[in-house]
């Protein structure tokens, strides 16, 4: 299978930087290292031949067990085979990613809406800032310590502050695997 | 006429700064853009999202995977039966549910109605924003005979919440066959006076014609999917290239054009509701008679007239409402053709009642970014029929 080549020669380029292969239900899942995920992307838009030459989704998943980080997770597709895979790169809180805008130019708005909604901070990324919360917010609502709040009514009598309404539970079932 | 392009123009170097604000008519929802215009050409345009954001994803942290429907519903709110069986779809597959041949074929022909639905209303803005009203009320009118069959099947017109894990709510009620043949043998004579109104209409050919082309290589840098793709010329369609639910047994093909202009994606669209119109026909003459939700009772609820005769349905029906039910932990993408493009879910599961993340890959949020390419070089009337022709929907671009 094409995926089970390209996997090899992922695993021979980059040696330890590969830090797990999952397979689950027929997906890919590599886990790489933030150093090597740039050389990850670069490599596998360009083979098999012609590449995974589409990005389908670049998202994120926050954890804060056993330490508070992110996963950035890559969701690439190949045109002709119509094979997909999935990188992973574990980001924690306040360390740097380098931006794929130079492969793929939409990357663009992805990386902003990770930087507003988990705080993930990407270098050479030509404009990140805010895309769907306002400008002026503060805090990063999708990660998992952020409680889900309500936005009180407005009454003409006065302001009140907003409150949490719902804080979402953390601490992970004893059978999630891979935090 | 020749690709617009700044090369074109005599520009006079004083820039205008415009707000095609968030409250505006023309622009298909909250969508803002700010245009930089030297007269009438527009400079460049930087498109503004985020007055729609409702926080859809978190909530969906918070609730169990058969509460989670309602939300994931009116995300794309034109073509609510799309969302629902990608969620649907990325359940059962994480958990190994067959749903059985008659369910599925059902929401074959619902996912497809409302695939013609979404068209229609597209059809009906786009020819608004170009002040033709009068198509917007024939394409208005076909809608409705749409949502009424919605509405008698399950009580909702746009979001009939008929899906559930495994399967469907409840049967087809008796009127829903005949009333749908009726719909299908009325459809074409409406289709034929769109086409004969508006496919070789002299202003509509030349305002569309060379607005906004998306070729393949800006449609691979940015995921473009659906009909902007398919109007670029790749003929990639997820219910040929994933197939789900039973499209590897019909027989439909994929339109394509290879000009990429807007014209080309009207074209596409207006044969793929020819072409929903066959799939429908082909799954009514082979629906089957059998069950419409699985037999596992860890999840789906148990019919009601077990539960007066066994303890153990009400049980499974105690623990599903209050509870839920509990997938394997793991995560797993599942994608569905929308009108739009393509639809996907990205669940992780970390084994308990509620989705632990749940991402919704929206087929607007690439092409409301692409509008952001391609504009510059355009007139400003150029604008409308450019975001008019991506189709987008904010409520999936912002959720």
């Amino acid at each position: 299978m094409e995926i089970e080549a390209v996997t090899q020669s992922l695993k021979s380029m980059l040696g330890d930087s590969l830090i797990s292969e999952k397979n689950f239900k027929g997906e890919t899942t590599l886990e790489v290292s933030k150093e090597t995920l740039f050389a990850t992307l670069s490599f596998l838009k360009k083979m098999p031949e012609p590449g995974f030459e589409v990005l389908m989704d670049l998202t994120g998943v926050d954890y804060l067990f056993p330490t508070p980080r992110t996963k950035v997770v890559y969701w690439l597709h190949h045109p002709k085979n119509l094979d997909r895979i999935r990188i992973v790169v574990f980001v924690e809180r306040g360390t740097l990613l380098p931006s794929v805008c130079s492969l793929w130019e939409g990357a663009n708005w992805y990386e902003r809406e990770l930087y507003d909604l988990f705080g993930v901070q990407f270098e050479g990324h030509p404009n990140l800032k805010r895309i769907l919360m306002p400008d002026d917010w503060e805090g990063f609502p999708l990660r998992k310590d952020y409680p889900l709040t309500e936005e009180p009514v407005q009454f003409k009598h006065g302001v009140f502050p907003k409150i949490p309404s719902q804080i979402i539970r953390v601490e992970p079932n004893q059978k999630m695997e891979g935090n | 006429m020749s690709r617009k392009s700044l090369a074109n123009y005599e520009l006079t170097n004083e820039i205008l700064e415009l707000n095609l604000g968030p409250q505006h008519p023309s622009t298909h929802g909250v969508l803002r853009l700010i245009l930089r215009l030297d007269g009438e050409v527009v400079i460049s345009a930087e498109p503004v999202i985020g007055y729609l954001h409702t926080g859809i994803e978190k909530e969906c942290e918070t609730r169990t995977y058969h509460q989670v429907f309602t939300l994931v519903d009116r995300i794309d709110y034109l073509s609510g039966p799309a969302e629902e069986q990608c969620f649907a779809g990325v359940v059962e597959q994480l958990m190994g549910i067959e749903v059985p041949e008659r369910a599925q074929d059902i929401r074959v022909i619902l996912l497809e109605l409302a695939r013609i639905a979404s068209h229609l209303i597209w059809i009906g803005t786009s020819a608004l924003e170009l002040n033709m009203s009068s198509i917007y009320m024939y394409c208005f009118a076909e809608r409705e005979k749409i949502l009424d069959l919605f509405e008698e099947l399950s009580g909702a017109r746009m979001f009939p919440s008929f899906w559930r894990i495994g399967g469907l709510a409840k049967d087809l009620n008796p009127e829903f066959i005949p009333n749908l043949k009726l719909f299908l043998n009325g459809f074409s004579s409406v289709w034929k006076d769109l086409d004969h109104l508006l496919t070789k209409n002299y202003v509509w050919c030349e305002r569309l014609q060379d607005v906004a082309v998306i070729d393949e290589e800006l449609c691979k840098q940015y995921m473009c999917t659906g009909p902007v793709l398919r109007g670029a010329g790749v003929p990639y369609d997820i219910r040929r290239s994933y197939p789900y639910l039973t499209y590897d047994k019909f027989d439909f093909a994929i339109p394509t054009k290879s000009e990429g202009d807007s014209y080309a994606r009207y074209l596409v669209r207006m044969q793929e509701m020819v072409e929903s119109i066959s799939i429908i026909k082909q799954a009514v003459d082979q629906l089957k008679s059998g069950p419409i939700i699985t037999d596992d009772r860890k999840v789906a609820l148990p019919p009601r007239r077990e539960l007066v005769r066994s303890m153990e349905a009400v049980i499974h029906q105690f623990k599903l409402v209050s509870e839920g039910f509990h997938p394997p932990p793991g995560e797993l993408y599942s994608c569905v053709e929308s009108a739009r493009g393509e639809l996907g879910f990205y669940l992780v599961s970390d084994g308990s009642p509620i989705p632990y993340r749940l991402r919704d890959r929206s087929p607007s949020f690439p092409h409301i970014q692409v509008l952001g390419k391609v504009l510059p070089g355009h007139l400003l009337s150029d604008v409308v029929v450019a975001i008019a022709s991506v189709d987008p929907i904010l409520g999936d671009v912002d959720r």
